[in-house]
């Protein structure tokens, strides 16, 4: 049970870290990116591919990193360029399109067969009374909280930060004031796309990482952001993190093993029930 | 700065809402622009400041076209635009307001020489100030862009007249300081006295352009603008 | 109380033009295509029949990314029936299939009462994520026996069964159509495009988006009793989650509240990927082609098909503006007892007090006018009134009934309000909106009646073609349309010329006496209040500071100091 736990870890921390990336997005650009993964998947492809055509580690990494974030602004620039005053509804809808045709192009640039995914982070880190605690379950568990601090610095502490948190409560008011709005989204984009890649690089070569897979873990990720209500970095977190020991737990129980994907269904439902209870009107008046 | 609009009109969608706007505001004096609710009034200002496209005329500042030019390019060609409804950025403190638009410890310092309520204040979200102070805050944040014109809307909204008497003469010193100010105003009495110049929007076109001593003389026409009929007293 | 209506059918030449074209495709597919691609064209149906239904969710304002989970509720009770050898063959078990994806609809249905836009779009996502599992636990009924679903004589062959997935498809949009032309139609379009305004119309919000969704997932559900019985073994394979999201991105592409468009949507699903099979392209260009597309669309404001459909509606000139009968005004007789009386009513907004201590009566059988400065709260006292605003304290009476405590849709029996933003919904005609809007059966002579009176434009015109004044006037006509007790409109004359508000003033000081209902006007235009109004009171910061006679009240001092900022205005 404990070591199904420790083990859900792993896939728990990439959840919240995605799942971080999810609300920032949200919050900053009024859009649930389902496409945060997809856009990771290209840039781990595009690490596996450099790797396989024998460039190191060390350099098809930052590769890939740069693809993805690349990938991910011009994505932002299209959403920026058309949609900027569209609602969170629209944009969203939009990033759907985006996750639906980038699969297709990872297809077609890296074929349909799952590829062999190199990292540095195989094998156990430790073994505490039984319990073996894999390094990518450790790098998973401590990147997620580690991402999440980092974030909160960036937006409370830095002058790019400020600006971005004005954007996203008046974006109107923001622009009137000067503030480059198309440019940070633009570079928001870019970042959270970079460190979707950087996710996926670690949990990527531990289990079978095909892309269809690989991009809808945009799924669970929802649902850690959704814990968070969109708005908490920390419960975006402590929900990743939450979901993944729990299936990780479910995998040790015989009749359940099957279902443990379905989870994050019920937790979504769950929430939605009891965060919603209050009625709310589609307008402000 | 001088400020030139000449023949504006301006639709929100297919509805058209003002229409042939001429009107000068020139620089170290405040241009008022007074009418009732639904005249337009606020539509106009979004116009110039990018918000809305014009439907027909142009906007010249200082010679120069704003056509082609966005919101984010016209704020920094030194046009403010005063939001009406005290649109602070609620989760950011007092100081973060004014820092969010310049980092410069001598902008958040003119903001409290101004407004010296809000040098206590500092360190608390602007969202939990009261309406008064909001709208200092805002006021604040649009002096920190080192504006050249700053368009103001409806600073009064929502607020009691003995605020707006607080409010006022700080516009009327940004002014007197080299500022093109065009105010938007519906205490029609207060804005009068601090203004050079007034206009008055009815229906969608300027009913009235010229000194604000006529207006201040016989308050008959702007109550015939605002109440919709002019009263049978006469001072 | 549940309405049963005949549905009121209007027919239109793009409806006419739409069916025509699409029936005789099918017609000239039946015959002359050769059997591969008649099987193409056999699955083209099916996800347009998926498709048909995804619009209706659409058409309501919701995304959902899970129809093919939904579709596969149905291919599963198909297999089931088929493994328990049920009674009826597969064209009933297509229909129990249809039956069957319902209740999963309304399921998902249900967050979509508390939630909106992309959180029910999250929950829809992890729904499809779930049926995936589940769907792969479970394996399809027969599908490790090889147990076929059998076709009946008639449509045993391809040919025979690509008609009878045509005449499904027929029913599935014929149906719809009917429907879309029933106010449970009529609610979907407008939940759309505000939710406010569909309940303040009297039309339940929650049973619109349940209806909505189950409507959808009934659609989907045939979709996939259809497709088992086309290839006879369904797998998970068929009803993946990616399959899903391409489904929703076909559907904004292609636009599926139609059925042309629909069945466009389901032709470029099947016949994009074998073309480019054909051509010697990876077929994965077609899910890019689909994204490009559906970003295209949503650039343009309008799916290809609505796109389609804007163009083919002939674009009339704008009625001439109404007669406006100047000279006397008709003065609103002072009234008799109280109708609408308001005691203690307050309302806060966090620590801003919004409303304090309201008391109001409006007489019965007459016009009262509410005025006041901007941010006054008379808009509140409307939202109040109307019950969109449960943490309102005080009591509301109206004709010796209670409102406070009622839900927005039950106030409306009795009390209509209007908005001040505008909230016509755009994709209705204005007879099908005054219809929904009416809440009771109303004759043609009625709604003929109620637009000349007001001056709104004739039935057939779309409310999107009309601009902001008619679309105002036509609001009005809806609220008296219903008969209630009391109408509260909250500025009706705002996108009205001067001369139009005046007329409309002497319009609405006729309407006690013509449709037995007193009216609360909330109006900036002081020569309008004073002309249809037998009573004012005016608001100021959330105060009733005056109240009375017009001419009076609005030389007392206090209410030009409200309005101007200083009582030495009026010197």
């Amino acid at each position: 049970m404990l070591d199904g736990a420790v083990a859900g870890l792993a896939g728990g921390g990439a959840y919240a870290a995605l799942g971080l990336c999810l609300t920032l997005m949200f919050r900053l650009v009024r859009v649930v990116n389902f496409a945060q993964a997809a856009i990771g998947v290209i840039g781990v492809y595009g690490m596996a591919l450099l790797a396989d055509a024998g460039l190191p580690y060390a350099l098809a990494a930052p590769a890939g990193l740069l693809a993805a974030g690349l990938v991910a602004a011009a994505l932002g620039w299209i959403m920026a360029r058309w949609f900027a005053e569209a609602g969170a509804d629209q944009r969203s809808a939009i990033a759907i399109a985006f996750l639906v045709g980038l699969l297709a192009v990872s297809f077609l640039a890296f074929g349909t067969h799952p590829r062999r995914v190199p990292g540095p982070f195989g094998g156990a880190l430790l073994t505490v009374g039984g319990v073996t605690v894999t390094r990518a379950a450790a790098v998973c568990a401590l990147l997620a909280p580690a991402l999440a601090a980092g974030a909160h610095l960036l937006l409370t502490r830095t002058a790019v930060g400020l600006r971005l948190r004005a954007l996203s409560e008046r974006p109107t008011t923001a622009e009137l004031l000067g503030i480059p709005s198309r440019r940070l989204a633009v570079g928001t984009w870019a970042a959270t796309g970079a460190l979707a890649a950087a996710v996926l690089m670690v949990v990527a070569p531990q289990q079978s990482a095909d892309q269809s897979s690989l991009a809808l873990m945009v799924i669970p990720a929802c649902t850690a952001a959704l814990v968070g209500g969109f708005r908490s970095l920390t419960g975006t977190v402590a929900g990743g993190l939450g979901l993944g020991v729990m299936q990780g737990v479910l995998a040790h129980v015989e009749d359940l093993q099957q279902y443990r994907d379905a989870v994050p269904f019920a937790v979504i439902l769950a929430i939605l029930v009891w965060s919603q209870r209050r009625e709310v009107w589609d307008a402000a008046r | 700065m001088t400020l030139e609009l000449s023949g504006v009109a301006v639709a929100r969608g297919a509805a058209p809402v003002v229409r042939d706007i001429d009107l000068t505001a020139p620089p170290g004096a405040v241009t008022v622009l007074l009418g009732p609710n639904g005249a337009g009034k606020t539509t106009l200002l979004e116009a110039v400041a990018g918000v809305l496209p014009f439907a027909a005329g142009n906007a010249v500042l200082d010679g120069a076209d704003l056509a082609g030019l966005d919101r984010v390019a016209r704020a920094r060609r030194g046009l403010a635009l005063v939001e009406q409804g005290r649109t602070v950025f609620s989760a950011l403190t007092v100081a973060e307001n004014v820092r969010v638009v310049n980092g410069s410890a001598d902008a958040l310092d003119r903001a409290v020489e101004l407004f010296p309520e809000l040098g206590r204040r500092l360190d608390v979200a602007a969202g939990l100030l009261s309406g008064g102070e909001q709208q200092m805050v805002v006021l604040a944040r649009a002096l920190a862009t080192g504006p050249k014109v700053l368009l103001i809307d409806e600073m009064s909204l929502g607020l009691a007249p003995v605020i707006v008497r607080r409010l006022l003469p700080a516009v009327r010193a940004l002014a007197d300081g080299g500022v093109t100010v065009l105010l938007v105003e519906q205490f029609a009495t207060l804005a009068l006295e601090i203004a050079d110049s007034a206009h008055v929007l009815a229906g969608g076109a300027l009913t009235y352009s010229g000194p604000p001593g006529p207006l201040r003389a016989s308050p008959g026409r702007l109550h015939a603008a605002y109440l919709g009929e002019t009263p049978t007293e006469e001072p | 109380m549940p309405h049963v209506e005949m549905p009121h059918v209007e027919i239109r030449r793009a409806d006419l033009l739409t069916g025509g074209a699409v029936l005789a495709v099918i017609a000239v597919a039946a015959v002359a295509l050769p059997g591969y691609w008649l099987f193409l064209a056999t699955s083209a149906l099916v996800a347009a029949i998926a498709l048909r239904g995804l619009g209706v969710v659409g058409q309501a304002g919701m995304n959902s990314l899970c129809q093919l989970s939904f579709a596969a509720v149905g291919a599963w009770t198909v297999a089931r029936l088929n493994v328990m050898a049920a009674p009826g063959g597969l064209v009933l078990w297509v229909a129990a299939g249809g039956l069957a994806a319902v209740p999963f609809g309304a399921l998902i249905g249900l967050p979509a009462l508390r939630l909106r836009g992309v959180h029910l779009a999250v929950v829809t996502l992890g729904f499809a994520a779930t049926a995936d599992v589940v769907v792969a636990a479970l394996r399809f009924p027969g599908a490790t026996t090889f147990q076929q679903v059998p076709r009946p004589g008639p449509i045993a062959t391809d040919r025979g069964y690509f008609v009878f997935a045509a005449l499904v498809f027929a029913l599935v949009c014929g149906a719809l159509w009917l429907v879309d032309r029933t106010r449970a139609g009529a609610a979907w379009r407008a939940v759309r495009f505000s939710e406010r305004a569909t309940a303040a119309a009297g039309t339940s919000v929650a049973r619109t988006k349940l209806t909505a969704f189950a409507a959808s997932a009934f659609a989907a559900g045939v979709a996939g009793g259809v497709l088992a019985g086309q290839i006879g073994t369904v797998t998970a394979q068929n009803f993946q989650t990616i399959n899903s999201l391409a489904l929703f991105v076909v559907a904004v592409m292609a636009g599926s509240r139609y059925a042309g468009g629909a069945l466009f949507g389901g032709l470029l699903m099947t016949f994009v990927p074998e073309v480019l099979k054909r051509l010697g392209v990876p077929q994965d260009w077609a899910n890019v082609l689909f994204a490009a597309g559906a970003v295209q669309a949503l650039t343009q404001g309008a799916s290809v098909s609505e796109g389609l459909a804007r163009r083919l509606r002939a674009r009339r000139p704008a009625p001439p503006a109404a007669a406006v009968p100047r000279g006397e005004a008709a003065k609103a007789p002072p009234g008799g007892g109280p109708l609408l009386t308001v005691t203690g009513l307050t309302v806060r907004y966090g620590k801003v007090t919004a409303l304090q201590d309201v008391d109001l009566t409006v007489p019965e059988g007459t016009v009262m006018g509410l005025i006041g400065p901007n941010g006054a709260g008379k808009s509140t006292l409307t939202d109040a009134l109307s019950g969109f605003l449960p943490g309102a304290t005080g009591q509301i009476t109206l004709a010796g009934r209670r409102l406070d405590g009622l839900p927005v849709h039950r106030r409306a029996a009795h009390l209509r309000r209007t908005f001040q933003q505008d909230r016509v919904p755009t994709g209705l005609t204005v007879g099908a909106y005054l219809r929904f809007a009416a809440r009771r059966r109303v004759g043609r002579g009625e709604v003929a009646e109620v637009c000349a009176f007001l001056g709104c434009p004739p039935p057939d015109r779309h409310v999107g073609d009309l601009d902001v004044g008619s679309r105002r006037l036509l609001e009005v006509a809806a609220a008296l349309l219903a008969r209630p007790r009391l109408v509260v409109l909250d500025e009706p004359a705002a996108g009205l010329t001067h001369a139009d508000s005046l007329a409309l003033a002497d319009r609405l000081a006729e309407v006690p006496a013509r449709y037995g209902a007193s009216v609360l006007l909330i109006e900036h235009d002081l020569d309008m209040v004073r002309r249809a109004c037998a009573h004012v009171a005016v608001l100021d910061f959330g105060r009733v500071i005056a109240a009375g006679p017009p001419a009076a009240t609005l030389a007392e001092p206090e209410v030009a100091r409200a309005y101007l900022g200083d009582e030495a205005a009026l010197a």
